[in-house]
């Protein structure tokens, strides 16, 4: 099991934002967090980079990683490309992809080729400062970062918010391109389950804190009940 | 008339810029005011005294000893005292204030609480046309701006600089890039003390040495930061040198005893109109 969650819970003040969640990504996978507003889906992938106070454990290839500081686990292997991007608005995409390799020197020139070969629409613009960047071009740049430091598990939090369907699908292409034929894993966390369904293998249900159920797509799929709180009529009619 | 105050202005602004860029980095990177930072000013013109005119080790030996001990006492700050305080800003500006006035007793302790009078870095004057600047201004301005060019290159060229800028702007998005938050503010703390301790060292042979010296260039260094704009490093630097003149042309042509006096207006006219500051966004 490359990355290992057990027993996950994460208190903001009093409320409790994770409840004892599990999770298990195996190498290789693309597997998928799907979950309503608030249900704590950021929380977790935080937690896994050690940016929140958690209890449990998180285990990425047999490392423990409770304790360890972010820059540490980040060097272990792990990208993330988070929710608002945190990306530097006031630096150009290169720049931006260059502070990705900062734990990855000897890699730069290869990694930026990946980067440029799965979001060419990037290298027409190195030069642009991200602040001036569309939501789609940013949502790039944020996965282009991550990918700098040649990290063998990418943690991508709602990498469609916001976006066109036709954004959707470049996203999506290059996630799938990404695990097979750069044997990339993946975790993904989503409330768009349609996007999701498609493109993970394993998939967990997150809601108020608490994994309520998991199963490859097509498990989930044939799941009525969850067919109706999940998916809806969209499920049916894609 | 007009080259009497372009010149001197101009060459104290190159000083005024490298007095403030230790005390910009700080902020821009921390977003916490240094009060004590005055104290690597004082600290670096004292350690030069002593090496310089009391030892006798000759001037650039004094020059570069003085400037590692600044750095040296920005890293123990920040190790022994602002680590400790975990960001917390009011936290910091309490404390460093205090390590000032601790430094200033010190010094008195150590030094006297008697001014001293600086040998110049360069002796004599240079003369352009009617007007006289000393070579000690000219030798710190120029050696300032050097040292600002370089510090850029730095700051914009290599993965450090790029690491700290990027912490400045976004410290969530440095820290999952694999960029140790601590190592760059050590990094940044080391650097303003030796950027402090070596505008120290031109400021006591500009003026003179004093155990209260670090207190207006605490105040030109706040108003460098809020002209400047907010985290700003490039403003900061226009900042410094549009501060550097303004001084100059109220001491030259209304009265000496002025200095100081129309950097504080200009403090609390930009906080009034422009609270941003001139060129107020977060980058370095
Ligand atoms: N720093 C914080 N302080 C207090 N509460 C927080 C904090 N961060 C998150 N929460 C709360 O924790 C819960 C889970 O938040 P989280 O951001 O993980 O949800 P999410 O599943 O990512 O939602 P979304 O789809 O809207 O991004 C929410 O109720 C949120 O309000
Ligand atoms: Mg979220």
């Amino acid at each position: 099991m490359m990355l290992q969650i057990q027993n996950l819970s994460v208190f903001y003040s009093k409320a409790m934002s994770l409840n004892r969640a599990s999770i298990d990504v195996e190498a290789g996978d693309i597997a998928a967090i799907i979950g309503p507003v608030g249900a704590g889906k950021s929380t977790l992938l935080d937690a896994v980079l050690g940016l929140n106070d958690a209890t449990g454990s998180i285990t990425f290839e047999d490392k423990n990683l409770r304790q360890l500081p972010t820059s540490k686990i980040v060097r272990l292997g792990i990208g993330y490309a988070p929710e608002r991007g945190n990306l530097f608005t006031q630096m150009n995409v290169r720049e931006n992809l260059l502070v990705g390799a900062y734990t990855s020197r000897a890699a730069i020139e290869s990694n930026l080729d990946l980067v440029f070969d799965l979001f060419p629409i990037l290298k027409k613009r190195q030069n642009q400062e991200v602040g001036t960047q569309s939501g789609g071009e940013r949502q790039m740049v944020s996965l282009g970062r991550a990918l700098m430091n040649s990290p063998r598990l990418l943690l991508v939090d709602e990498p469609t918010i916001g976006l066109s369907p036709k954004v959707c699908v470049d996203i999506a292409t290059a996630l799938t391109r990404l695990n097979s034929q750069h044997g990339l894993t993946i975790l993904i966390a989503e409330q768009n389950a349609n996007f999701t369904l498609g493109l993970a293998q394993y998939i967990y249900l997150l809601e108020a804190g608490r994994i309520i159920g998991s199963g490859t797509a097509d498990e989930l799929r044939a799941d009525k009940a969850i067919q109706e709180s999940y998916f809806g009529n969209r499920a049916r009619s894609t | 008339m007009l080259i009497q105050i372009l010149l001197p202005g101009l060459l104290l602004s190159g000083l005024y810029a490298l007095i403030a860029i230790g005390f910009t980095m700080i902020f821009s990177v921390g977003r916490v005011l240094n009060l004590g930072y005055g104290a690597f000013i004082m600290f670096g013109g004292y350690i030069y005294y002593q090496s310089a005119q009391i030892l006798g080790l000759g001037k650039v030996p004094s020059f570069v000893i003085a400037t590692a001990a600044g750095v040296l006492l920005g890293l123990i700050v920040y190790v022994i005292l602002i680590r400790k305080l975990k960001g917390d800003a009011i936290a910091i500006e309490i404390s460093t204030l205090i390590f000032a006035i601790v430094t200033q007793a010190a010094i008195i302790v150590v030094f006297s609480p008697s001014p001293k009078s600086m040998w110049p870095l360069i002796p004599g004057v240079l003369r352009v046309g009617d007007v006289i600047v000393t070579y000690n201004l000219v030798v710190a301005a120029v050696t300032s701006w050097v040292v600002l060019a370089a510090l850029f290159l730095f700051i914009g060229k290599t993965h450090i600089g790029r690491a700290i800028r990027a912490v400045s702007m976004d410290p969530k998005g440095a820290v999952i890039s694999g960029i140790d938050p601590d190592r760059i503010n050590l990094i940044i703390w080391g650097l303003s003390g030796g950027l402090g301790a070596m505008a120290g060292i031109f400021l006591a042979t500009y003026t003179q040495l004093a155990p209260a010296m670090w207190v207006a260039p605490l105040i030109i260094a706040v108003a460098v930061v809020i002209v400047g704009g907010i985290g700003s490093i490039l403003g900061g630097l226009v900042a410094a040198h549009v501060i550097g003149m303004l001084e100059t042309i109220t001491t030259t042509l209304i009265a000496a005893e002025l200095r100081g006096v129309a950097t504080m207006l200009l403090i609390i006219l930009v906080l009034i109109i422009a609270p941003k500051g001139l060129f107020g966004k977060a980058e370095l």
